[in-house]
């Protein structure tokens, strides 16, 4: 019986908890186990939660979750046994027997694709000859059936063959139904080994339900004959569910596959566990927020599924699960939230919901099977084969890669060059005006030296920012960044990372702080660490633009190529960090897990340039808002005290006595051995906020009209860029670019690593960089110097 | 002092009251411009709801 048909006063003991995973290791937690006696204080039938007492104390559970957790009374355990003694004489042993003779029972359900197999192994197990027919449809209602082996009776329910478990089909229906309502202990997914990729479709399916799961891959001794190879140990440990090959009408395999059932039942198979699929960051991200709102609630909720299968469910627009919530009392706020998903979903990715759904899965499935599958010769002819064979060819792959990352860095430089131009010739233009209309005066220095020369500065590397976003959104939305991914997987593991620590890494290029998120998609602690600790290493895009002042201006010839060398370099060491930390710090194997590989598209030209467009908006928003505070901030504490109110005995600049001078030079010596000035020491330091700042902070101290002229009597050039070109030295050019490269990352970024990991590990981090910049700096100033 | 001045510090004393309200705003999470050049939506703010 279950634990909510106990009246108010009656006793059992626990048997067994059913439902998805996490519902079950949470109530075992709460005490419910195996043998446990449990009691019922007060049970009202319209009132919920129902009060029990166990192990000493007293909890509520929701009838819901009661439902779920099998117990048995004396009486059944009595008769059970056939024991007729009265009930107070030996009631613990017989209950004991009783519980433990419970646990042997295992119900099996059979769930598998029409035509996989499932009726030919269910008449293998239990010996029957129920009807198989070659054509998919012949099993239309369940089949029951039973075995005894090594001690236990299993149960085995012959579920009707479906592809999918959603809500269009009554068979679908159908096998949903019965894994809530029956909730069978493990569910064999049969798979047919000759056809996997539609087969793994409905193993998706069931992954989200998260049951206890063996895939029998059936028909195996076709796969063989084919020619195909096929790593399905392999394949079982990536996505957490046990395989096994079996034959159906020889019965081959058959005695692993019952041991396999059993060794699930009693918790015993290591190679069992838990994984969510993933559907890329669109879908990924409405799908957290659905599912964060409705873990908040779970008690509610049926404990047959987990929260996020409610949450794909919904936003799926499930006739079925939506009727299952309806009652509750947040539905409405559920259902609306997973209609607004839905509408976003569909517009990002230009599809309707389930084909965007369906696409990932096969991609997830893809994925997997590109590891572990080599098909025979002759069916690899699909254009998208084709392309992958071109991509992810295990020489010519890696230099197809850095091709492109060249190129991209390329265009970006060099293509930028020309409406960075034009934007660079507005800004002067309103400069001189401005200084040609105002009268001398603080506000006029304060709007042109300031305003202008700061915010200006950072407005003129909007092309560039808008071309190097295209480029990542372009590869990200074709499906080349997963294919990236799956042949940097082996590098990643020589890092000491997986291949799915590359999509996050690519993504810092953009910026840091999504990046550091989409590391929730690695499900390896370790690895996911590691990753967020490199993720700073890769230069985000506002660091673009101190780059592209200096490399414009020292490097000016090959400056994409240094551009591209700096990103290399950064890579380097985010390589040698990964490496370092595995080996002393996450020395512990890591499960191996799948990475999606989903389908390839032409990305629309729509999406691209709404992705391209709603970053240059936040750019331009951003000069609005922190950069204009910031280079007012900066040009006031350059400009004052005025020379008038500061003691000025040895006649130095004006700028040197100011508040960002004193603070300027008491910084300096940090930055004295790479022969930085000042400002460069201040610049660096205001790049903590924002990184966009120390090229504003840098226009600004270098915009004040130096107080010496020429010996014949000219005065020097006030563009900012000449007096840095002539404030630098190349060899400390070199040390700043390097130094910019590699500290600390900006604070939104020191704090995202805080919020996934903890602030220890976040000011870890910044030291961490902060030095590692601070030696590269200096080891590339002295090379520069020796060079030259 | 000239009019510039006085137009200079008033511009500061509003730039130092915007910037602490940014701050404030920012560490609540309540920034909605984003806490980089990149994001349409503050990632953290997502975070700490």
């Amino acid at each position: 019986m279950r634990l909510s048909e106990l009246k108010t006063g009656e006793s059992a003991v626990v048997v067994k908890v059913l439902g998805y995973g996490g519902f079950r290791r949470r109530i075992i937690e709460m005490g419910f186990v195996r043998g446990q006696e449990v009691s019922v204080i007060l049970d009202a039938p319209l009132k919920d939660p129902i009060e029990y007492r166990i192990m000493g104390y007293d909890i509520s559970l929701r009838r819901k979750e009661a439902e779920m957790i099998v117990v048995m009374t004396l009486s059944e355990a009595k008769k059970l046994a056939h024991d007729d003694t009265p009930l107070e004489i030996g009631q613990s042993e017989i209950m004991k027997h009783a519980v433990a003779s419970q646990h042997k029972n295992i119900t099996v359900g059979l769930v598998g694709n029409p035509n996989s197999g499932k009726t030919s192994l269910f008449n293998t197990l239990c010996g029957r000859s129920e009807h198989v027919g070659n054509y998919s449809g012949v099993t239309v209602d369940a089949k029951r059936g039973s075995l005894k082996f090594k001690g236990y009776n299993i149960e085995i329910t012959d579920l009707p063959g479906t592809y999918a478990l959603s809500a269009y089909s009554p068979e679908e229906i159908y096998v949903r139904r019965h894994i809530t309502e029956n909730t069978p202990d493990v569910i064999v997914n049969t798979v047919v080994a000759s056809n996997l990729e539609r087969n793994l479709y409905l193993t998706t399916e069931l992954i989200d339900i998260n049951p206890r799961m063996v895939i029998a891959l059936n028909m195996y001794d076709e796969l063989e004959n084919s020619g195909a190879k096929f790593d399905h140990e392999a394949l079982g440990e990536m996505i957490g569910i046990p395989m096994v090959p079996v034959v159906g009408p020889t019965g081959r395999g058959i005695e692993e596959l019952l041991d396999t059932i059993i060794a699930l039942h009693e918790n015993r198979d290591k190679r069992e566990r838990h994984i969510h699929i993933g559907y890329g960051s669109v879908i990924e991200e409405n799908l957290e927020e659905l599912n964060r709102s409705l873990r908040k609630h779970r008690d509610e909720l049926p404990a047959y599924f987990p929260p996020r299968y409610f949450a794909l469910k919904l936003i799926e627009n499930d006739s079925d699960v939506t009727e299952m919530l309806r009652s509750l009392p947040h539905f409405e706020k559920w259902n609306s939230m997973a209609q607004r998903s839905r509408t976003e979903i569909e517009e990002a990715l230009n599809t309707d919901i389930e084909t965007a759904i369906a696409e990932r899965k096969y991609g997830f499935v893809s994925g997997a099977l590109k590891e572990t599958y080599t098909a025979a010769e002759y069916s690899r002819n699909t254009l998208s084969d084709k392309l992958d064979d071109i991509v992810t060819h295990r020489i010519w792959g890696y230099p197809i890669f850095f091709a492109l990352m060249w190129f991209m860095f390329y265009c970006t430089f060099t293509l930028g060059a020309y409406p960075q131009g034009w934007i660079e010739q507005g800004v002067e233009w309103l400069y001189d005006t401005v200084r040609g209309v105002m009268s001398e005066g603080a506000l006029r220095d304060m709007l042109t030296d300031g305003v202008i020369s700061g915010v200006g500065s950072v407005l003129v590397f909007l092309p560039n920012i808008m071309i190097l976003y295209l480029f990542i959104s372009f590869l990200e939305d074709s499906g080349y960044l997963a294919r990236a991914a799956f042949i940097m997987d082996k590098v990643m593991h020589r890092m000491g990372i997986h291949g799915k620590s590359f999509i996050p890494m690519v993504m810092g290029f953009g910026c840091n702080v999504p990046a550091i998120m989409a590391c929730r998609t690695i499900e390896c602690r370790t690895s996911r660490l590691i990753t967020i600790m490199v993720v700073p290493f890769m230069s985000c895009s506002a660091r673009l633009p101190i780059y592209m002042m200096i490399v414009g201006t020292f490097f000016n010839e090959w400056a994409g190529t240094a551009l591209f060398l700096l990103y290399l370099l950064g890579i380097l060491l985010a390589v040698i960090s990964a490496r370092l930390m595995r080996r002393f710090m996450f020395r512990e194997q890591e499960a191996p897990f799948v990475m999606e590989l989903s389908p390839y598209r032409v990305p629309t030209a729509k999406t691209t340039l709404r992705h391209m467009w709603s970053k240059c908006a936040q750019y331009i928003k951003k000069m609005g808002g922190l950069i204009l505070i910031a280079s007012i901030i900066v040009w006031l504490m350059s400009y004052y005290p005025r020379p008038e109110y500061s003691n000025n005995e040895d006649n130095a600049p004006r700028y040197e006595l100011s508040y960002m001078g004193k603070i300027g030079q008491f910084c300096q010596p940090v930055f004295a051995p790479m022969d930085l000035s000042w400002q460069a020491s201040v610049a660096i330091l205001s790049g903590i906020p924002a990184k966009e700042i120390v090229v504003s902070t840098m226009n600004v101290l270098y915009a004040h009209p130096d107080d010496d002229v020429a010996a014949d009597g000219e005065e020097l050039s006030l563009h900012a860029q000449q007096r840095i070109a002539n404030s630098m030295s190349t060899p400390s050019a070199v040390a700043f670019l390097l130094f910019s490269l590699l500290y600390l990352p900006c604070i939104a970024t020191i704090m995202a690593i805080a919020s996934e990991l903890n602030w220890k590990w976040a000011v870890g981090s910044a030291l961490y960089n902060t030095a590692i910049a601070w030696v590269v700096a200096w080891i590339g100033y002295h090379l520069t110097l020796l060079i030259l | 002092m000239g009019w510039q001045d006085w137009a200079v510090a008033g511009i500061a004393v509003v730039v130092v009251i915007a910037l602490i309200i940014r701050v404030w705003r920012f560490f609540r999470c309540k920034d909605e411009s984003g806490c980089s050049s990149c994001n349409k939506e503050c990632e953290l703010r997502k975070l700490k709801r």
